[in-house]
């Protein structure tokens, strides 16, 4: 196979550029829908848990592909397979339990969600995530100004928790100075000498997950309330340490 | 642990974790600003060491001639164990049991490894997340049966490993599941010993093994390895390291098994050509494809 099939460069293009990562995934819907469907042994549909699961691992697929995995279809069938089987198998320990809408009474005609004691409040849960929207589109906005998405911040997450908790206590120093903030607002760079030498975390821990501390510290800016009250494990440590 | 959705793409939202972690996961039709018990997180790429390169190189140019050989004898495959279920996996080790590769032999092998990284890890620690693996995936259940092919020209590591490993593996799914470990000496001749992990708790005793632990397996439920959260995947399971540092890839050849008529299609749309014969529900068991011996 010495012609390389068009895929494989859209393919490297959308492991950095989460816009051309999304057009690809667009491109390969119904590709990604049949191998759903073919897991299933019927049409998949937007409603199957299924066919999220594939979805997102064809994005795995896309970020493990190299070349020696052989043709990326075949590769991100074989991703897609392998999650859905993965899923299928914890489901499976769940299917003892009884559905919330099986009767609960012969005589009584109410169903057994009927009869829970608690009551989700519908219409403060729509206000709340309203809210919640409102902030979190006013940081993407402040985010784009800086040249970082979400999508980027998550691939720039610190996942060993060591390195999270590190971080952590960098954001704890910055909210706690507010000038530190004032500076990332003012200058549009993030002041990480300042921070480095202020939570004694190394520098070049720091460097690593620039785009990751970018958002956190914004988070510390004015206006970012319900985002910040998420994130109370956080910032509650601190106030337990300088206690 | 609580999540909010930050942003929707086709395919995958960002969410914000408790912890200040941000998460891709699958969208299962959510909304901006939602809050959620649980998700269905993505698998985080395999780091190839990017960051940890630069400064390995320096160190590297400092050390190598006194390191060379000692490098050239660790990176030396020094034995191969086969372990098949149904999926089969051939894991080489160099002379100090560590695990240099790990690779599908069929199929459903494939399946198995696929997004698993074994390389620097001790072998019974990688038998162990691959069993692990294969109960999750539905290939080995209680009464199943594991067997372990020995390869290695040094008899005396064949002979001793042919008795630490099941014993490891009998130890180490004592407390899940009951299987049998069947052991084949391979291309330098061995016994062959069935190990049963221990008597079930009503049934017979099976046939008496020369040398066996005698644990008596508390009951469990079939299938519970431990992954107990409902959370799919998440970065805590054992088998998925992902953060090995400047690792090869693993030698993945993709299917090797003169599969050539494969055609990657010019529309996506069309079929892939991927065979999966097997149904949702089928654990492989009873496969006539599958080589034993």
């Amino acid at each position: 196979m010495d012609k390389e099939h068009p895929i494989v460069e859209a393919v490297f293009a959308a492991k950095t550029d989460s816009a051309r990562a999304d057009g690809l995934i667009r491109d390969c819907l119904p590709f990604i829908r049949g191998q759903a469907s073919r897991f299933l042994g019927r049409p998949c549909t937007d409603q199957d848990d299924e066919y999220s699961i594939a979805m997102i691992a064809f994005h795995e697929a896309i970020q493990n592909y190299s070349r020696m995995r052989g043709p990326f279809l075949r590769y991100a069938a074989l991703t897609i397979r392998s999650r859905l089987i993965d899923y299928h198998r914890r489901e499976k320990r769940h299917k003892g339990q009884i559905s919330l809408f099986a009767p609960h009474d012969e005589e009584d005609g109410r169903t057994l969600a009927d009869t829970l004691p608690e009551e989700r409040d519908r219409f403060a849960e729509a206000e709340t995530r309203e809210a919640t929207r409102r902030e979190i589109e006013e940081l993407a906005t402040v985010l784009q100004r800086f040249g970082a998405s979400f999508s980027d911040i998550a691939d720039n997450c610190p996942r060993q928790q060591r390195t999270l908790e590190a971080c952590g206590q960098a954001v704890r120093y910055a909210a706690a100075h507010p000038d530190l903030l004032e500076e990332l607002l003012r200058t549009g760079r993030l002041p990480l000498a300042r921070l480095a030498e202020g939570s004694g975390i190394a520098r070049k821990t720091l460097e690593r997950h620039r785009r990751y501390l970018l958002a956190m510290l914004l988070i510390q800016t004015n206006g970012y309330e319900i985002i910040r009250g998420h994130l109370h494990r956080v910032l509650k440590r601190g106030e337990e340490a300088t206690a | 642990m609580k999540y909010i959705v930050l942003e929707r793409h086709p395919g995958y939202v960002v969410v914000l974790d408790e912890e200040g972690r941000f998460l891709k996961a699958a969208d299962r039709q959510y909304q901006v600003g939602q809050q959620l018990d649980a998700i269905l997180p993505m698998r985080p790429p395999r780091r190839r060491g990017r960051a940890i390169l630069f400064p390995a190189l320096t160190a590297a140019a400092c050390l190598v001639l006194l390191a060379l050989s000692a490098v050239r004898m660790a990176q030396m495959p020094y034995a191969s164990v086969y372990m098949t279920i149904n999926p089969q996996v051939r894991i080489d080790v160099n002379r100090r049991d560590t695990v240099l590769t790990v690779e599908g032999t069929n199929p459903d092998g494939e399946v198995l490894t696929e997004g698993y990284e074994g390389r620097g890890k001790e072998l019974e620690q990688v038998m162990d997340e691959l069993t692990d693996r294969a109960v999750e995936m539905g290939w080995l259940h209680p009464g199943g049966q594991i067997t372990l092919t020995l390869d290695a020209e040094d008899g005396d590591w064949v002979a001793a490993h042919s008795d630490s490993l099941p014993a490891h593996l009998n130890e180490y799914l004592d407390e899940t599941l009951q299987v049998t470990i069947r052991v084949d000496g391979g291309e330098t001749g061995g016994q062959e010993a069935a190990i049963p992990v221990g008597p079930p708790p009503t049934a017979v005793p099976t046939a008496a093994p020369t040398a066996a632990p005698t644990a008596v397996p508390t009951p469990v439920p079939a299938g519970d390895s431990g992954y107990g959260d409902s959370a799919y995947g998440s970065s805590e399971t054992q088998g998925d390291s992902g953060y090995t540092a400047a690792t090869a890839p693993p030698q993945d050849s993709g299917y090797g098994e003169g599969d050539s008529g494969y055609e990657t299609p010019a529309h996506p749309e069309q079929d892939s050509g991927y065979d999966s014969p097997e149904p949702v529900e089928d654990s492989g068991y009873g496969d006539s494809a599958y080589d034993s011996e």
